[in-house]
């Protein structure tokens, strides 16, 4: 039950989308990119709204009664962390706030690597599986099967780049995705104030979803890994146009100064 | 800081849940190949990491290949020689195997191409990869070998392993061979590719005879059907199967329509087209007149009555598929459908014979082989990978590897 909702919910419309991209276009990589940037412009109002709850925390964190408690509460972190949570809870704001579009992004990354797979189907159980999540009022068939390949890669596999005499593929694309959630985590995340326990697990989160998302698009087939850094690079682009990016945070050394 | 700690927790346990499903698609699981050989009284499985070598009287395993699991997989269907001395195998790798049939060996006879290590999992670029696998099984006529690789190369060998030519003109990059050609009495090759067209190829040459104009609607998968007019018959992930003229360079002239993706190759008998869709339903069609003589389906709806709301339209269909080719014994028509069930209907009128469908367990797919008497069905996603029936649908044996 749970796995049809699911099915119909998610999958049917991002694999029906991607392929009727790919029906006009002819390049499955493409239809990969167009249909990330469609899908970041739906869930631009979650972006828009997660920037005024983090709006809301930065301003909460400049108040008089916030600088108060952390000279009030220095010495005794048990009752600080009380204290700052009973403030969120009065002023409405999340802590996480940073943490909730990549949190969001989850069912859609797992969403779009089943449709991608799906539809980079390689093998006939695949393929005639592929016909049970085609609309029926679709032509979309026509356009398989799906010409995998773009570039030195193939996007049914995780994508390494071999140079001749070189016996070593070098996964480019894991790369790339490991930099762009790097600076789009360090571009949307707000000046951090020392001490502060959010904004300590916020640096944490920094630091892990660069190297986890870089092992997925290492270990995933490459457009899973065109996803990630499609998405990635909307989002900056989305930050930026708003005024919100944290240029001030791209390097750690340079965000420290300037929180002293 | 309990609730961030069990967040940073559910995302760890999150990320190592999807990273378990990782990895590429190099070693995807198909449905299994078969074979049958009266002469030797065996039947050949391939399916995951073995050729099965089967007692046809009893379905015990008489041997395997390899003796052990290794990094191959093979699916595509085993072909035999016309002299029954040789069995001819492709893996996933992209290497053509010759076994001895008639008493089994674990070192092949040849393999194909003849530089690589078998068994590493390499194929002929060197790394292990998807572009060249065996999908399609060989055509073997007279002592040739026509061996129809994944990457688009139709490969024509002797009975000693070596290529006499190979034929890759197709239509573009990604002209993938997932079915096995037809041959005519002239000894011309009609080839189906996924790229929708079909291609006539001189099988003692390897030339280029003549190849559809235009896509013929939508990929084929299936190897086509052949009458004694000239015609070919294909279906297609267009939902339609195609009628080719070979006698005036591909022409192509009214096919017949299905509700869903022709997977399989028709099966023709005297006048008659029988053929499956992915939708469950299947057909028997009048070449000649061009008239479908009956139509039924899996699940007892009428066939192209559609779905019956939106909801059905955007939900994912019930996997009631036809995928395999039927097998026309005598009066009746034989087929399987995903949904576990083996039919045997009459092929004057459709009308189910007395006692069937049989359940099977597991899925099916592969399309009914007969061995004399008997029927085999191939199975999926159980631990019986090949059942034997009689032409009344009595189970006589199912076959289960050795642990």
């Amino acid at each position: 039950m749970i796995g049809n909702i699911w099915d119909t919910l998610i999958i049917m419309p991002m694999l029906n989308s991607l392929l009727w991209i790919y029906s006009i276009l002819g390049n499955f990589a493409i239809a990969i990119i167009l249909f990330t940037i469609l899908v970041r412009l739906i869930t631009h109002p979650l972006t828009v709204r997660q920037l005024k709850g983090t709006q809301a925390m930065q301003d909460m964190q400049k108040s008089k009664e916030w600088q108060d408690m952390q000279k009030k509460y220095k010495n005794d972190k048990q009752k600080l962390q009380q204290e700052q949570m009973r403030l969120y809870k009065e002023m409405g704001v999340n802590p996480l706030g940073s943490c909730l579009p990549t949190l969001i992004q989850f069912p859609i990354i797992i969403g779009l690597y089943q449709a991608v797979i799906r539809a980079l189907a390689v093998v006939p159980l695949q393929m005639t599986g592929l016909f049970y999540y085609i609309y029926p009022f679709s032509n979309v068939s026509s356009a398989l099967p799906i010409d995998s390949r773009f570039l030195w890669m193939d996007l049914s596999l995780p994508e390494r780049l071999y140079i001749p005499g070189i016996n070593l593929g070098f996964p480019i694309l894991a790369i790339l995705v490991l930099v762009t959630t790097y600076f789009q985590s360090r571009l949307i995340t707000p000046p951090a104030q020392p001490g502060e326990q959010g904004a300590q697990m916020t640096q944490m989160m920094n630091l892990y979803m660069p190297l986890l998302m870089g092992y997925l698009a290492y270990t995933f087939a490459a457009g899973l890994a065109l996803y990630f850094i499609t998405s990635n690079v909307v989002t900056i682009l989305q930050y930026a146009l708003m005024g919100r990016a944290n240029w001030s945070n791209m390097l750690p050394s340079f965000g420290r100064k300037q929180a002293d | 800081m309990r609730k961030r700690k069990l967040l940073l927790l559910a995302i760890i346990f999150g990320s190592l849940f999807i990273s378990s499903c990782a990895g590429g698609l190099g070693t995807a699981q198909n449905w299994p190949g078969v074979a049958a050989d009266l002469e030797n009284g065996l039947v050949y499985l391939a399916y995951g990491s073995h050729v099965y070598f089967i007692d046809l009287e009893t379905g015990r395993e008489v041997g395997r290949f390899p003796a052990e699991k290794d990094k191959r997989n093979f699916f595509a269907p085993p072909a035999l020689t016309g002299d029954g001395s040789q069995l001819i195998f492709g893996d996933s790798a992209g290497i053509l195997y010759s076994l001895d049939a008639s008493q089994y060996r674990s070192e092949p006879n040849w393999t194909f191409p003849s530089n690589v290590t078998a068994g590493s999992g390499n194929g002929s670029n060197g790394n292990d990869s998807t572009s060249n696998r065996y999908i399609a099984g060989s055509l073997i006529q007279g002592d040739r070998i026509f061996a129809p690789a994944l990457n688009g190369h139709l490969y024509a060998l002797n009975q000693e392993g070596e290529q006499v030519w190979e034929f890759n003109q197709f239509n573009s990059d990604n002209s993938e061979l997932w079915a096995s050609p037809a041959i005519d009495d002239d000894g011309v090759l009609y080839l189906p590719s996924m790229d929708h067209l079909i291609y006539a190829i001189d099988s003692n040459s390897g030339e280029l005879l003549w190849k559809s104009a235009e896509s013929l609607g939508g990929a084929i998968a299936g190897t086509p059907a052949l009458n004694d007019q000239s015609e070919l018959f294909a279906g297609n992930l267009g939902s339609l199967m195609v009628r080719v003229d070979t006698s005036t360079g591909g022409g192509v002239s009214n096919g017949f329509p299905a509700n869903g993706w022709i997977w399989s190759g028709p099966a023709y008998h005297e006048g008659i087209l029988y053929y499956g869709d992915m939708t469950g339903a299947f057909y028997a069609v009048d070449t000649a007149t061009g008239e479908q003589v009956w139509t039924f389906s899996v699940d007892g709806s009428q066939p192209g009555s559609g779905s019956s709301g939106i909801l059905e339209g955007i939900s994912p269909q019930e996997k009631i598929g036809i995928a395999g080719t039927p097998l026309v014994v005598g009066e009746a028509v034989y087929f399987v459908s995903e949904n576990s069930k083996f039919f045997a209907l009459d092929r004057n009128n459709g009308v189910p014979l007395r006692g069937w469908p049989v359940e099977v367990s597991g899925n099916l797919y592969t399309g009914p082989v007969q061995a004399g008497e008997l029927i085999l069905i191939a199975q999926v996603g159980t631990d019986d990978l090949l059942s034997a029936y009689d032409l009344e649908g009595k189970k006589i044996w199912s076959f289960r590897p050795l642990e």
